[in-house]
């Protein structure tokens, strides 16, 4: 049993690094093929850029930064997801307006709030903040609701039957219920704070107080440093792959997995 | 004062503009330790009266009663067992599905009581080596075995339960059927069961509630007149066994 399982990482492991290979492998080839390093720069010069920038910690300072102020924002819009969520259950009016704020706010693109956020905020990390709270916010509580709203009515009606209540009946039944829902929001959340933060900051430049990794590209475009642009680009993506692998699979497989819900 | 008491009761639905009724004007009293068996065609209301019992639904007219109290919303005044397979909570364990309710009503004082408790009742449905189990591992039989030790631990004045064993091989049924007979007869339990089977019906119960398609006036509701050894079926054997059978065949498929 145990050696079977991590037989099954092993493979995982090893057809990630397979797949890894041959991404680079067929870079490289269209590289010669194509035979123009500025624009299509080489697989070396690439992870030579890549091995530069985390050695002399410029990228990694900046990935700090960036992986900072996303766990922040992050942060906050679950703290109002819950709220909103909370109150949209207990007080039915209340799901209502969510669902106006939702519909009219989720389409408006978090770069197109930034020139008024930073008019309200001046620069800093605040306005960043806002339009990353904004861009995570919205898709996360649809989530959150839709995922409330699809609970078969059976476990409400035997949540109710023991005697559950209210907030005692959200916490106990409505959310185990939706976590494939709830996770889904998250997931959304994370890339959604990713394109508010690199998009903000690769228009307007340095807004917080540092640069991340929106400004690094920038910064290297400037440059002409396309191995270093995508440089960055593995760093943002490796983030994410990581994030799927270290959280988001480990919580499904103690959660839904476990419990044989669909996902 | 009897434990039940049901007044004048009727539902009614609008469905898509038009008024349907489940029932209407149906009155019946029950004392505690009854086993009522409720049976009826498909569509006449038997999931819809167990519903307005446990609070689920707003009379449409007339009451319930329990403990002469109006029932007014769900909660810990009875116990119910669903139709379906899928009553358990997936994310808890089966123990977790049994301990869990004793903790909400406060049943038990702490965690490892309820534990306790709710193995005791686990034992009595047979699944006590199951009990780290989640309910999706385990058969359609033992997961009604399962929500049956949840309405029986928390010890409720009134159980009811709709075909509980409808979706069940013919084994398991009576094997269940069997279980559930005992159980009641050691505790005291007061019993609503609904069930489409008259076999079942004759079995199990004490009293008989039979709903017909037609007018109310089809209705029975009397003593189950087959005897037999108290906390055993019923069986065709028994006397008046098959007299009755007709009888109610007659109210069910008239
Ligand atoms: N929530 C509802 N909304 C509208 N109509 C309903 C609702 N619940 C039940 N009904 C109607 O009430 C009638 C009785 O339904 P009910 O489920 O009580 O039947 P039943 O006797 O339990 O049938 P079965 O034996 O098939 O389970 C049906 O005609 C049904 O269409
Ligand atoms: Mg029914």
């Amino acid at each position: 049993m145990i050696d079977n399982k991590r037989s099954k990482r092993l493979k995982s492991l090893l057809y990630t690094v397979l797949g890894i290979g041959l991404v680079i492998g067929l870079w490289q080839l269209m590289a010669l093929l194509l035979d123009q390093p500025v624009i299509f720069p080489p697989a070396a010069s690439i992870l030579s850029s890549l091995w530069q920038g985390l050695t002399d910690g410029s990228l990694l300072l900046r990935t700090g930064y960036s992986l900072r102020l996303i766990l922040i924002g992050m942060g906050l819009s679950v703290l109002l997801a819950v709220l909103l969520s909370l109150l949209s259950m207990l007080i039915r009016p209340f799901a209502k307006l969510s669902h106006i704020l939702i519909s009219a706010l989720d389409p408006l693109p978090g770069i197109a709030l930034l020139p008024v956020a930073i008019l309200w905020f001046d620069l800093g990390e605040k306005p960043l903040l806002f339009v990353m709270v904004h861009s995570i916010l919205w898709p996360m509580l649809l989530n959150i609701l839709n995922g409330f709203a699809s609970v078969p009515v059976i476990y409400d009606e035997v949540g109710r039957s023991i005697g559950l209540k209210g907030f005692h009946l959200i916490r106990s039944v409505y959310v185990p219920a939706s976590i494939p829902s709830i996770l889904a929001g998250f997931r959304t959340g994370w890339s959604r704070a990713w394109r508010a933060l690199l998009s903000s900051e690769m228009v307007y430049g340095v807004i917080g107080n540092r640069g991340g990794l929106g400004w690094d590209i920038y910064s290297k475009k400037v440059y002409l440093d396309m191995p270093g642009m995508f440089a960055t680009l593995i760093v943002i993506m490796l983030i994410g792959i990581f994030i799927e692998k270290a959280l988001f699979d480990n919580i499904e497989r103690v959660t839904v997995k476990k419990w044989g819900m669909r996902i | 004062m009897s434990l039940l008491q049901i007044d004048n009761l009727s539902q009614r639905f609008s469905n898509a503009g038009q008024q349907h009724t489940a029932f209407s004007e149906l009155s019946f009293t029950l004392d505690a330790g009854e086993f009522l068996c409720i049976i009826g065609p498909s569509g006449c209301g038997k999931t819809t009266l167990l519903r307005s019992i446990a609070g689920f639904l707003t009379p449409s007219s007339g009451q319930v009663l329990l403990n002469g109290q109006p029932v007014r919303s769900p909660g810990q005044h009875c116990a119910m067992i669903f139709q379906t397979f899928d009553q358990l909570f997936p994310w808890r364990t089966v123990l977790g599905n049994v301990s869990y309710p004793l903790l909400v009503q406060k049943k038990a004082a702490n965690k490892r009581q309820a534990k306790e408790q709710a193995e005791r009742y686990l034992d009595m449905v047979g699944l006590r080596n199951f009990s780290s189990y989640y309910p999706h591992q385990l058969s359609g039989g033992m997961k009604q075995r399962v929500a049956i030790a949840r309405a029986l631990a928390l010890q409720p004045s009134l159980i009811l339960m709709d075909e509980p064993f409808a979706s069940l091989d013919a084994d398991t049924r009576t094997m269940l059927q069997r279980e559930l007979k005992r159980l009641w007869s050691e505790s005291g339990l007061t019993v609503l069961f609904v069930t489409h089977s008259i076999i079942e019906a004759i079995a199990l119960s004490t009293k008989v509630l039979a709903l017909g398609a037609g007018p109310p006036s089809l209705r029975l509701f009397e003593d189950n007149p087959v005897q037999g050894p108290r906390g055993q079926l019923k069986t065709p054997s028994s006397p008046g066994y098959s007299e009755y059978w007709s009888k109610l065949n007659a109210v069910v498929r008239p």
